[in-house]
């Protein structure tokens, strides 16, 4: 995607404080946006376990990264950026307490009710579910989106030895559900 | 299933099941940015209401009333060890008034107590 990064313009005669953000500014976020975002749905939706919440932990990510696109350096990846906070959402989601009743009160993973879905498919998530709220991250940023391990550091603020620990516990934990379910 | 194997197989299942955003969702995000754009953005900052000179001031005035207040409000010193005298009423020397020389040093832990007995003349002699 070629981006236009000229189309920045700020007013020249204001101080940096008294600076707004620009159409520019905007439209160049909902350009980074486009490829990022479906992806960044379906993380934060497969990480809560499909809760509804997930809808206004999504929403918040995208006001608050809208919010501080200023910090975002350019040459940089945005779907790093943008899955950091995410990440940090959804941390402070589980860690006021919301999400340790997630997995009883979730509104029920959608692969239960559609006969249509394998269920091989069906069996990945369920064990999914079982995952801790941060194996399960992990496990997604991994698994779903691909994400390398050092990028993984980046956006999570863990160690890669620790990274590395957590995706093995939840490797071992979704195999060993896989297999008793078989 | 080992290894690589095991993670493509859970890649694979993983991405199978995708949801497209509502398109609710979107629309209420995109009306959010365009109605709270001065919230929204990342530059805007509350204005200063003391400018720092007349802070500067305001410390500069607290620093001289503390010090004042400080050298008015001294506590007194304590007086400084006098040294006491030592008064000795009456002495004896095997029954006889005896004449008493007290010596007060600098060091108020010494007192020198001198007695010398008086002598006694012989009235027969007259």
């Amino acid at each position: 995607m070629a981006l236009n990064l000229d189309n920045i313009v700020r007013h020249p005669g204001r101080a940096a404080s008294e600076q707004i953000v620009e159409t520019a500014d905007k439209d160049l976020f909902l350009q980074l946006l486009v490829p990022v975002k479906k992806h960044l749905y379906n993380f934060i939706r497969k990480s809560m376990n499909f809760s509804q919440e997930a809808d206004d932990i999504f929403q918040d990510t995208l006001l608050k990264s809208f919010r501080y696109f200023h910090s975002f350096k350019r040459d940089k990846s945005f779907k790093t950026w943008i899955f950091t906070i995410a990440h940090n959402l959804l941390k402070d989601h589980f860690k006021t307490g919301r999400g340790l009743v997630l997995i009883e009160d979730a509104d029920g993973l959608p692969v239960d009710e559609d006969p249509s879905i394998p269920r091989d498919v069906r069996d990945i998530y369920q064990a999914a579910a079982g995952l801790r709220p941060r194996q399960r991250e992990i496990f997604y940023l991994y698994y779903y989106n691909e994400f390398k391990v050092p990028e993984i550091v980046r956006i999570t603020g863990l160690t890669r030895v620790n990274v590395k620990f957590i995706l093995h516990q939840a490797r071992k934990a979704v195999k060993e559900i896989m297999e008793v379910g078989q | 299933m080992k290894g690589k194997r095991f993670d493509e197989e859970i890649k694979k299942r993983v991405r199978a099941l995708e949801q497209d955003i509502p398109a609710g969702l979107e629309e209420t995000f995109l009306e959010k940015l365009d109605q709270k754009p001065d919230s929204l953005s990342p530059v805007t900052q509350r204005p200063r209401r003391v400018s720092p000179g007349a802070l500067a001031a305001a410390a500069s005035l607290l620093i001289v009333v503390l010090l004042a207040v400080t050298l008015l409000f001294r506590p007194a010193q304590a007086p400084a060890a006098v040294e006491q005298d030592v008064f000795i009423d009456y002495a004896t020397v095997e029954g006889q008034p005896a004449t008493t020389y007290i010596v007060n040093r600098h060091d108020p832990d010494m007192t020198i107590v001198w007695i010398e007995k008086v002598p006694v003349v012989a009235m027969n002699n007259k």
